[in-house]
């Protein structure tokens, strides 16, 4: 489409940009010529005047001293030279005595014929100043001064200003379209690019030049973007998929208990049916709530109810109503907590991390005799860890470790959609916590620590935890 | 118990109303905001059920519309809305409890009763049987016998106790005691309460703490 491209090339900014500086070049080209032409011009008529007043002084000094006659014949040779003045000498009465101006009788003073006469030897000649006075003892000399011929320099030097500035002009037109029309095809690629992924094409991506311009930088920034847009997109489908995949276990043995209740001969057994039932109900919504919990958490939302926390305060709570279960697992739960400084975050959601990691411990370090939950401060900030000493976590499978329903293979038989440990890394994206996930130390180990104590952020903060009731 | 329930969805409505009928509550029914203020002006409710999402209005801004009325009922929302946000916001506007939709019956049951009881306080000493807590002295004895209890067990009797003989959920446990307002995949409730049985009634001819299956627990004399 070369009438659009054109048509582009006048409402694209750079093409505007290089105009604009164009004009403002040319409009200073003008007032340069413009000053120059008016100030040579003036200099020109001085320096006339001054020869023309010095020519006048000496002939009527040659008048008063040596006579009239004396002062006609210096006028004559005078006249002679090269690129002399113009002179015209009228005795008393009134008869021409020397020179050859043609010009009617003036008074005296100074005068400017404008209309163009013509001298007796044929020589035409323009713009003249002319300057009149009467002579010592009878008679008037006139002399002039052609201003044209200066005048002629004047208009050159203006022809070859005009002629340069022109030439640049257009030469900087050219340029300048030349230049735009090339970053517009490249602007029309990116364009092209965002067309097609508006229209749903994910994959299209933008040539990057290689340059390192701002059009680069843009057509990288977008390919980067589309790039995470792609990711989010294969995540989402993913867990969709996974979500209908997990949800239709327990709801196919809803479906199968219910049945079996209505069919059921007797009460006891109907009765323990649908209890069955709901228990694979609950099951379900157990998921939902995980996966909307997990969506809550992403949203960011509960930063608005960020207050200074006591972890120690978190962690005892949360220890303490595991320790039985722990200990029926026939393991040890050993909790080391030291006193820190507040924590800025939601009591809620860290309470749910920490939780998760003690379950995840209960549940896939089988086979060990503890489990060690720590919570300590340090320069590098608040670190929390649970860590158990069971089988572990192959180092290849750490990083899918935290995304939602991933469980290593040993652990598909055990209860549990793997929601958990992507709970514990939302929430540790939330408070900008850092994670990490020790595979074999012997068995998992995971640490979450805050770089931003409730004292860095703000002194008054750190005064009193927030309790919730 | 005198309760006012405002559901403006008819099916759900009959189900609340004819489980909480069958737990021999009084129920006023009404589908939205403005027939509920009618309603409220006439009698004072023990307990108001509310849900959140109305015809003519957010169930949130109702609890203040009712208490300008003159209603002093404990009230309780229900929400589809499952995030933390929406419990926050909903105890901030002012009610007492809060449940996510799906619930099961005993839950909501067992959360009215509590609520009906709340304005209470609760005596300083509580016996039951031969239990007796004095929740001034922490001090438990069982047929004048001292029970040694963790601070968490004497929270978790007390609340059961305060409750008796009605049933306490698992979930109502576990944000009262220990404020977990999510759901833990274990039984560390089922633990808690097996190590309290334990101490509370072994080597006794008469249990007292009892768990009904699928709802809860309740501390009553057999």
């Amino acid at each position: 489409m070369p009438s659009m491209r054109l048509r582009g090339i006048f409402v694209s900014t750079g093409f505007r940009v290089a105009l604009l500086n164009l004009m403002l070049v040319l409009l200073t080209l003008t007032v340069a010529a413009a000053a120059t032409w008016i100030a040579t011009r003036d200099l020109a008529e001085a320096e006339s005047r001054a020869r023309i007043g010095s020519e006048a002084q000496a002939i009527r000094l040659e008048a008063a001293e040596e006579g009239l006659a004396a002062a006609a014949a210096a006028v004559g040779s005078r006249a002679e030279r090269p690129g002399s003045l113009e002179y015209r000498l009228i005795g008393p009465g009134g008869q021409l005595l020397a020179g050859d101006l043609v010009i009617d009788a003036p008074s005296p003073g100074w005068h400017r014929s404008t209309s163009p006469g013509v001298e007796s030897d044929g020589d035409r000649h323009g713009l003249l100043l002319i300057y009149t006075a009467a002579m010592p003892g009878g008679g008037q000399l006139s002399v002039a001064d052609d201003l044209s011929r200066s005048e002629a320099v004047r208009n050159a030097i203006f022809r070859s200003i005009a002629l340069w500035g022109g030439l640049a002009a257009a030469l900087g037109l050219g340029l300048s379209m030349w230049l735009t029309f090339g970053a517009l095809k490249r602007m029309d690629a990116v364009v092209d690019t965002v067309t097609m992924v508006g229209r749903g094409d994910l994959s299209a991506r933008t040539r990057v030049s290689g340059r390192g311009d701002d059009i680069d930088s843009l057509a990288a920034g977008i390919n980067a973007m589309l790039d995470q847009i792609g990711l989010l997109v294969q995540a989402l489908k993913r867990v969709s998929a996974d979500v209908a995949h997990e949800l239709r276990t327990p709801l196919t043995h809803v479906r199968q208990r219910l049945d079996r209740a209505e069919q059921a001969s007797d009460d006891a057994t109907r009765k323990a049916e649908i209890e069955a039932a709901n228990q694979a109900m609950g099951q379900a919504l157990r998921l939902f709530d995980a996966m909307l919990r997990l969506a809550e958490i992403d949203s960011g939302q509960a930063r608005a109810r960020f207050g200074p926390l006591d972890m120690a305060e978190i962690i005892e709570r949360v220890a303490d109503a595991y320790r039985l279960e722990v200990e029926a697992s026939g393991r040890a739960l050993i909790a080391t907590i030291d006193k820190t400084d507040n924590i800025i975050g939601d009591a809620d959601l860290l309470a749910q991390a920490i939780a998760n990691l003690i379950e995840n411990s209960l549940k896939h370090g089988q086979g060990g005799t503890q489990i060690l939950l720590s919570l300590w401060q340090h320069s590098g900030g608040i670190s929390i860890s649970v860590a158990d000493d069971g089988p572990g976590v192959e180092p290849v499978a750490l990083p899918s470790l935290i995304m939602p329903f991933f469980r290593i293979d040993r652990a598909r038989m055990l209860p549990g959609a793997g929601i958990g440990l992507a709970i514990v890394a939302a929430v540790a994206r939330l408070h900008g916590a850092r994670l990490e996930l020790l595979g074999k130390s012997p068995g998992l180990f995971v640490c979450l620590t805050f770089s931003r104590t409730s004292t860095e952020i703000d002194p008054r903060l750190a005064a009193g935890p927030l309790r919730r009731v | 118990m005198r309760l006012l329930l405002i559901e403006d969805n008819g099916e759900t409505a009959a189900l609340i109303a004819a489980s909480l009928r069958a737990r021999d509550h009084q129920l006023t029914l009404c589908a939205d905001g403005a027939s509920a203020l009618t309603a409220a002006g006439q009698q004072q409710f023990d307990v108001i059920i509310i849900d959140r999402m109305l015809p003519d209005g957010d169930g949130m801004a109702l609890i203040a519309s009712l208490r300008a009325a003159g209603q002093r009922g404990a009230t309780l929302l229900l929400t589809a809305l499952g995030s933390e946000e929406d419990r926050v916001a909903g105890l901030e506007a002012g009610a007492d409890d809060y449940l996510v939709k799906p619930f099961s019956m005993a839950e909501l049951a067992a959360r009215v009763s509590a609520l009906g009881r709340r304005h209470a306080g609760g005596p300083t000493v509580i016996a039951i049987a031969d239990l007796v807590v004095d929740r001034l002295a922490r001090r438990v004895t069982r047929g004048g016998t001292p029970i040694e209890l963790q601070p968490r067990e004497l929270e978790l009797l007390e609340y059961l106790m305060l409750a008796s003989p009605s049933i306490v959920t698992r979930t109502m446990l576990l944000e009262r005691v220990w404020h977990f307002h999510f759901d833990p995949g274990t039984n560390i409730v089922e633990s808690h309460i097996s190590r309290l049985r334990g101490k509370i009634d072994r080597g006794n001819d008469l249990p007292l703490i009892h768990t009904v299956r699928g709802e809860g627990y309740a501390i009553h004399a057999p």
